[in-house]
């Protein structure tokens, strides 16, 4: 194999690897599905043309955030209009604590995926239509023939009982806060 | 409201879409303001993220309330398909059902340990069915037509035609007619079984030997044009040419071709699946990635996408056996494909989608299998590339896919599909699927259609509706 194809490779391996991780670092900064995707893509259109730039050896999902955060910067600074966003500072804030504290949420995102499983089936429903399925609340309460104020209580029912299912199980396994 | 519930509104807002400047401005606040906040934000903005990336682990569409009694999970598990089948099939009721109003002949009253088999119908208790074909491999199911109770002891291959109206492919079935209902026929290879209220089996082995057993009244035998029919009464007055014994046996008809052509012409309506006789489905991916771990794909599912990435355009292919039906002459002809959910992709990220189906020609039509097709050797491929040549294809038809309901039946009525059909009669014929429109955006939804292998949706249906012959 050529250097070229070998770089190429590693560079596939390296990012494939990351895009779970890059995904959730853009969605804590720009909380929307359509937008954090617009953005990873231009991330990693970014990070393949810069990767000769990149130390090897040193941290790729440090050097691959960095990237990110510029790419969500820029898109706000685009966006501003349409939908409102946090002002820089405040991006730099959550990127730091993100990467401060990376295994810390890691660990959590282990745990969320035993506690999904937990959720009774109604919510488990109401999960898949919202998150995986991207039906607005409108839709789903449509649906569940209830009002979209019910909806989104149940919503925030769904994600204090999962945020608290994690507390607890990562309690037990010693790895709390 | 206390200042963590007005910080816990205002982040729930912001997750949601639906927060104001003022709102982001205050949530910023609060963020600035407590490292705990800080991290309860990030960490309930990576819940949200992990739940868009990777659904749901395991998940299966929810079936129903179980009992609190443990044993009741064992009637739970064991009916958790046929719930899914209503689930699914009160979910597949698009606006075509709707327009083409087909009207329900049956009603699936009871199943005790019910294995089914691909055929063209849901399988769901209670369900009420439209005219298609059921298979039970195993178990035992009772259908209530309009005034008749059938009882199915599979393996049973029937299809049920009218209220009136059934044909029995193989296997046996219990016909007890209520008051009202006489004159019910079940069709067997070679000779016609009218129930003139009273019960009778009938039992059909793989090749047409049928054997009727009275088991209350007589049978009256006529000799038909189309074959033999046999009328069970309870009549106790002999007439003439009646036939008192309490078994009967036949073959079927000689002239099967033309049997089959007439009694298709009398019922107006044949089901032919992409699981009858040599049918046969499968996609092809035109990109050099495969699906693997990380790329898991749906089981039972046709996937059919259009990327302006040609890697990962996906088409399918269906083969339908219409061997067996070689004299008909057919007033319309409908392709049912039942939408699924393959979990691949985001909906969002692609708009209301137009597909079309084309019909490979027969002299193109190469003898392909689902078990080695690929993006080199699919029919009709145009040489060198992974696309269709449109040369060695006819445009059949075309269907739109709302956005917002990827799921469901939908159906496909067109004049050229008629012909198409009303041509490869006789034959096998292949059928192409394919997505016109290109994603919105990346990570764009993956359409998919049952194949014959789903558990509980359809299979790729053709419904060819019969002309009567003249003079009947």
């Amino acid at each position: 194999m050529s250097d070229s194809n070998e770089e190429t490779a590693e560079f596939i391996q390296l990012l494939t690897e990351s895009q779970r991780t890059l995904f959730q670092y853009i969605h804590s900064l720009i909380p929307h599905r359509n937008d954090a995707d617009e953005v990873l893509q231009e991330t990693n259109l970014v990070l393949w043309r810069e990767y000769h730039q990149f130390q090897h050896g040193t941290n790729f999902r440090a050097w691959a955030c960095t990237v990110a955060l510029n790419q969500v910067r820029a898109f706000t600074s685009k966006r501003r209009a349409k939908r409102p966003f946090f002002d820089t500072d405040t991006l730099m804030l959550i990127s730091e604590r993100q990467q401060k504290k990376s295994a810390y949420f890691e660990s959590r995102l282990d745990a969320l995926e035993r506690c999904v499983k937990k959720l009774p089936q109604r919510k488990r429903m109401f999960v898949d239509k919202r998150y995986r399925i991207g039906f607005t609340i409108e839709t789903i309460a449509k649906d569940m023939g209830s009002t979209v104020d019910a909806a989104y209580k149940m919503l925030r029912r769904i994600r204090e009982d999962l945020h608290t299912c994690v507390d607890r199980t990562l309690s037990q396994e010693g790895l709390g806060k | 409201m206390n200042h963590r519930e007005s910080y816990e509104q205002l982040r729930d807002a912001y997750l949601d879409g639906t927060a104001s400047q003022s709102d982001v401005d205050d949530l910023r606040q609060y963020l600035e303001s407590s490292n705990e906040l800080l991290d309860d934000y990030i960490e309930h903005a990576n819940q949200d993220a992990a739940l868009l990336w990777d659904g749901l682990p395991d998940y299966e569409p929810p079936v129903t309330q179980s009992s609190s009694a443990s044993n009741r999970m064992n009637l739970f598990w064991r009916y958790a398909p046929l719930v899914a089948a209503t689930l699914l099939f009160t979910a597949s009721i698009s606006w075509e059902w709707i327009r083409s109003n087909p009207k329900p002949v049956a009603t699936i009253l009871s199943s005790t340990n019910c294995h089914w088999g691909t055929g063209t119908l849901p399988t769901s208790v209670g369900q009420e069915l439209q005219s298609g074909r059921l298979r039970l491999i195993s178990g035992i199911a009772e259908l209530q037509f309009s005034k008749v109770t059938v009882s199915m002891e599979g393996p049973v291959d029937i299809e049920l035609i009218s209220a009136e109206r059934c044909r029995l492919h193989s296997g046996s079935i219990v016909g007890s007619v209520s008051k009202g209902g006489e004159g019910f026929v079940v069709e067997t290879p070679g000779a016609e079984i009218v129930d003139g209220g009273t019960k009778f089996g009938v039992f059909v082995d793989k090749v047409g030997h049928a054997r009727l057993d009275v088991l209350e009244g007589k049978v009256d035998e006529r000799r038909l044009g189309r074959g033999r029919q046999l009328t069970v009464n309870t009549s106790k007055q002999a007439s003439p040419g009646e036939n008192v014994n309490p078994e009967m046996f036949w073959e079927p008809d000689e002239r099967s071709l033309e049997n089959e052509s007439i009694r298709g012409a009398h019922d107006k309506v044949i089901h032919v699946s992409s699981a009858y006789g040599t049918g046969d489905e499968g996609d092809v991916t035109t990109g050099p990635d495969q699906e693997g771990v990380e790329f898991p794909r749906p089981e039972h599912a046709l996937l059919v996408k259009h990327s302006r990435c040609q890697e990962w355009n996906r088409k399918a292919f269906i083969r339908f056996d219409l061997t067996s039906v070689s004299t008909l002459d057919l007033s319309q002809v409908d392709l049912r494909l039942e939408g699924i959910p393959t979990g691949m992709g985001y909906i969002s990220q692609v708009p209301d989608s137009t597909f079309r189906v084309y019909g490979i020609k027969p002299e193109f039509n190469i003898d392909w299998s689902s078990q080695t097709l690929n993006r080199f050797n699919f029919p009709a491929r145009l040489h060198k590339t992974h696309d269709l040549d449109l040369d060695k294809v006819q445009l059949l038809g075309e269907f739109v896919i709302a956005q917002s309901k990827p799921q469901g039946q939908f159906i496909v009525t067109d004049p050229r599909l008629q012909k198409f059909i009303q041509d490869g009669l006789g034959s096998t014929v292949t059928l192409a699927v394919t997505r016109v429109t290109p994603e919105a955006g990346s990570k764009s939804y993956v359409h998919g259609f049952a194949d014959r292998t789903h558990p509980t949706a359809s299979p790729p249906t053709l419904r060819l509706q019969v002309k009567p012959p003249a003079g009947e």
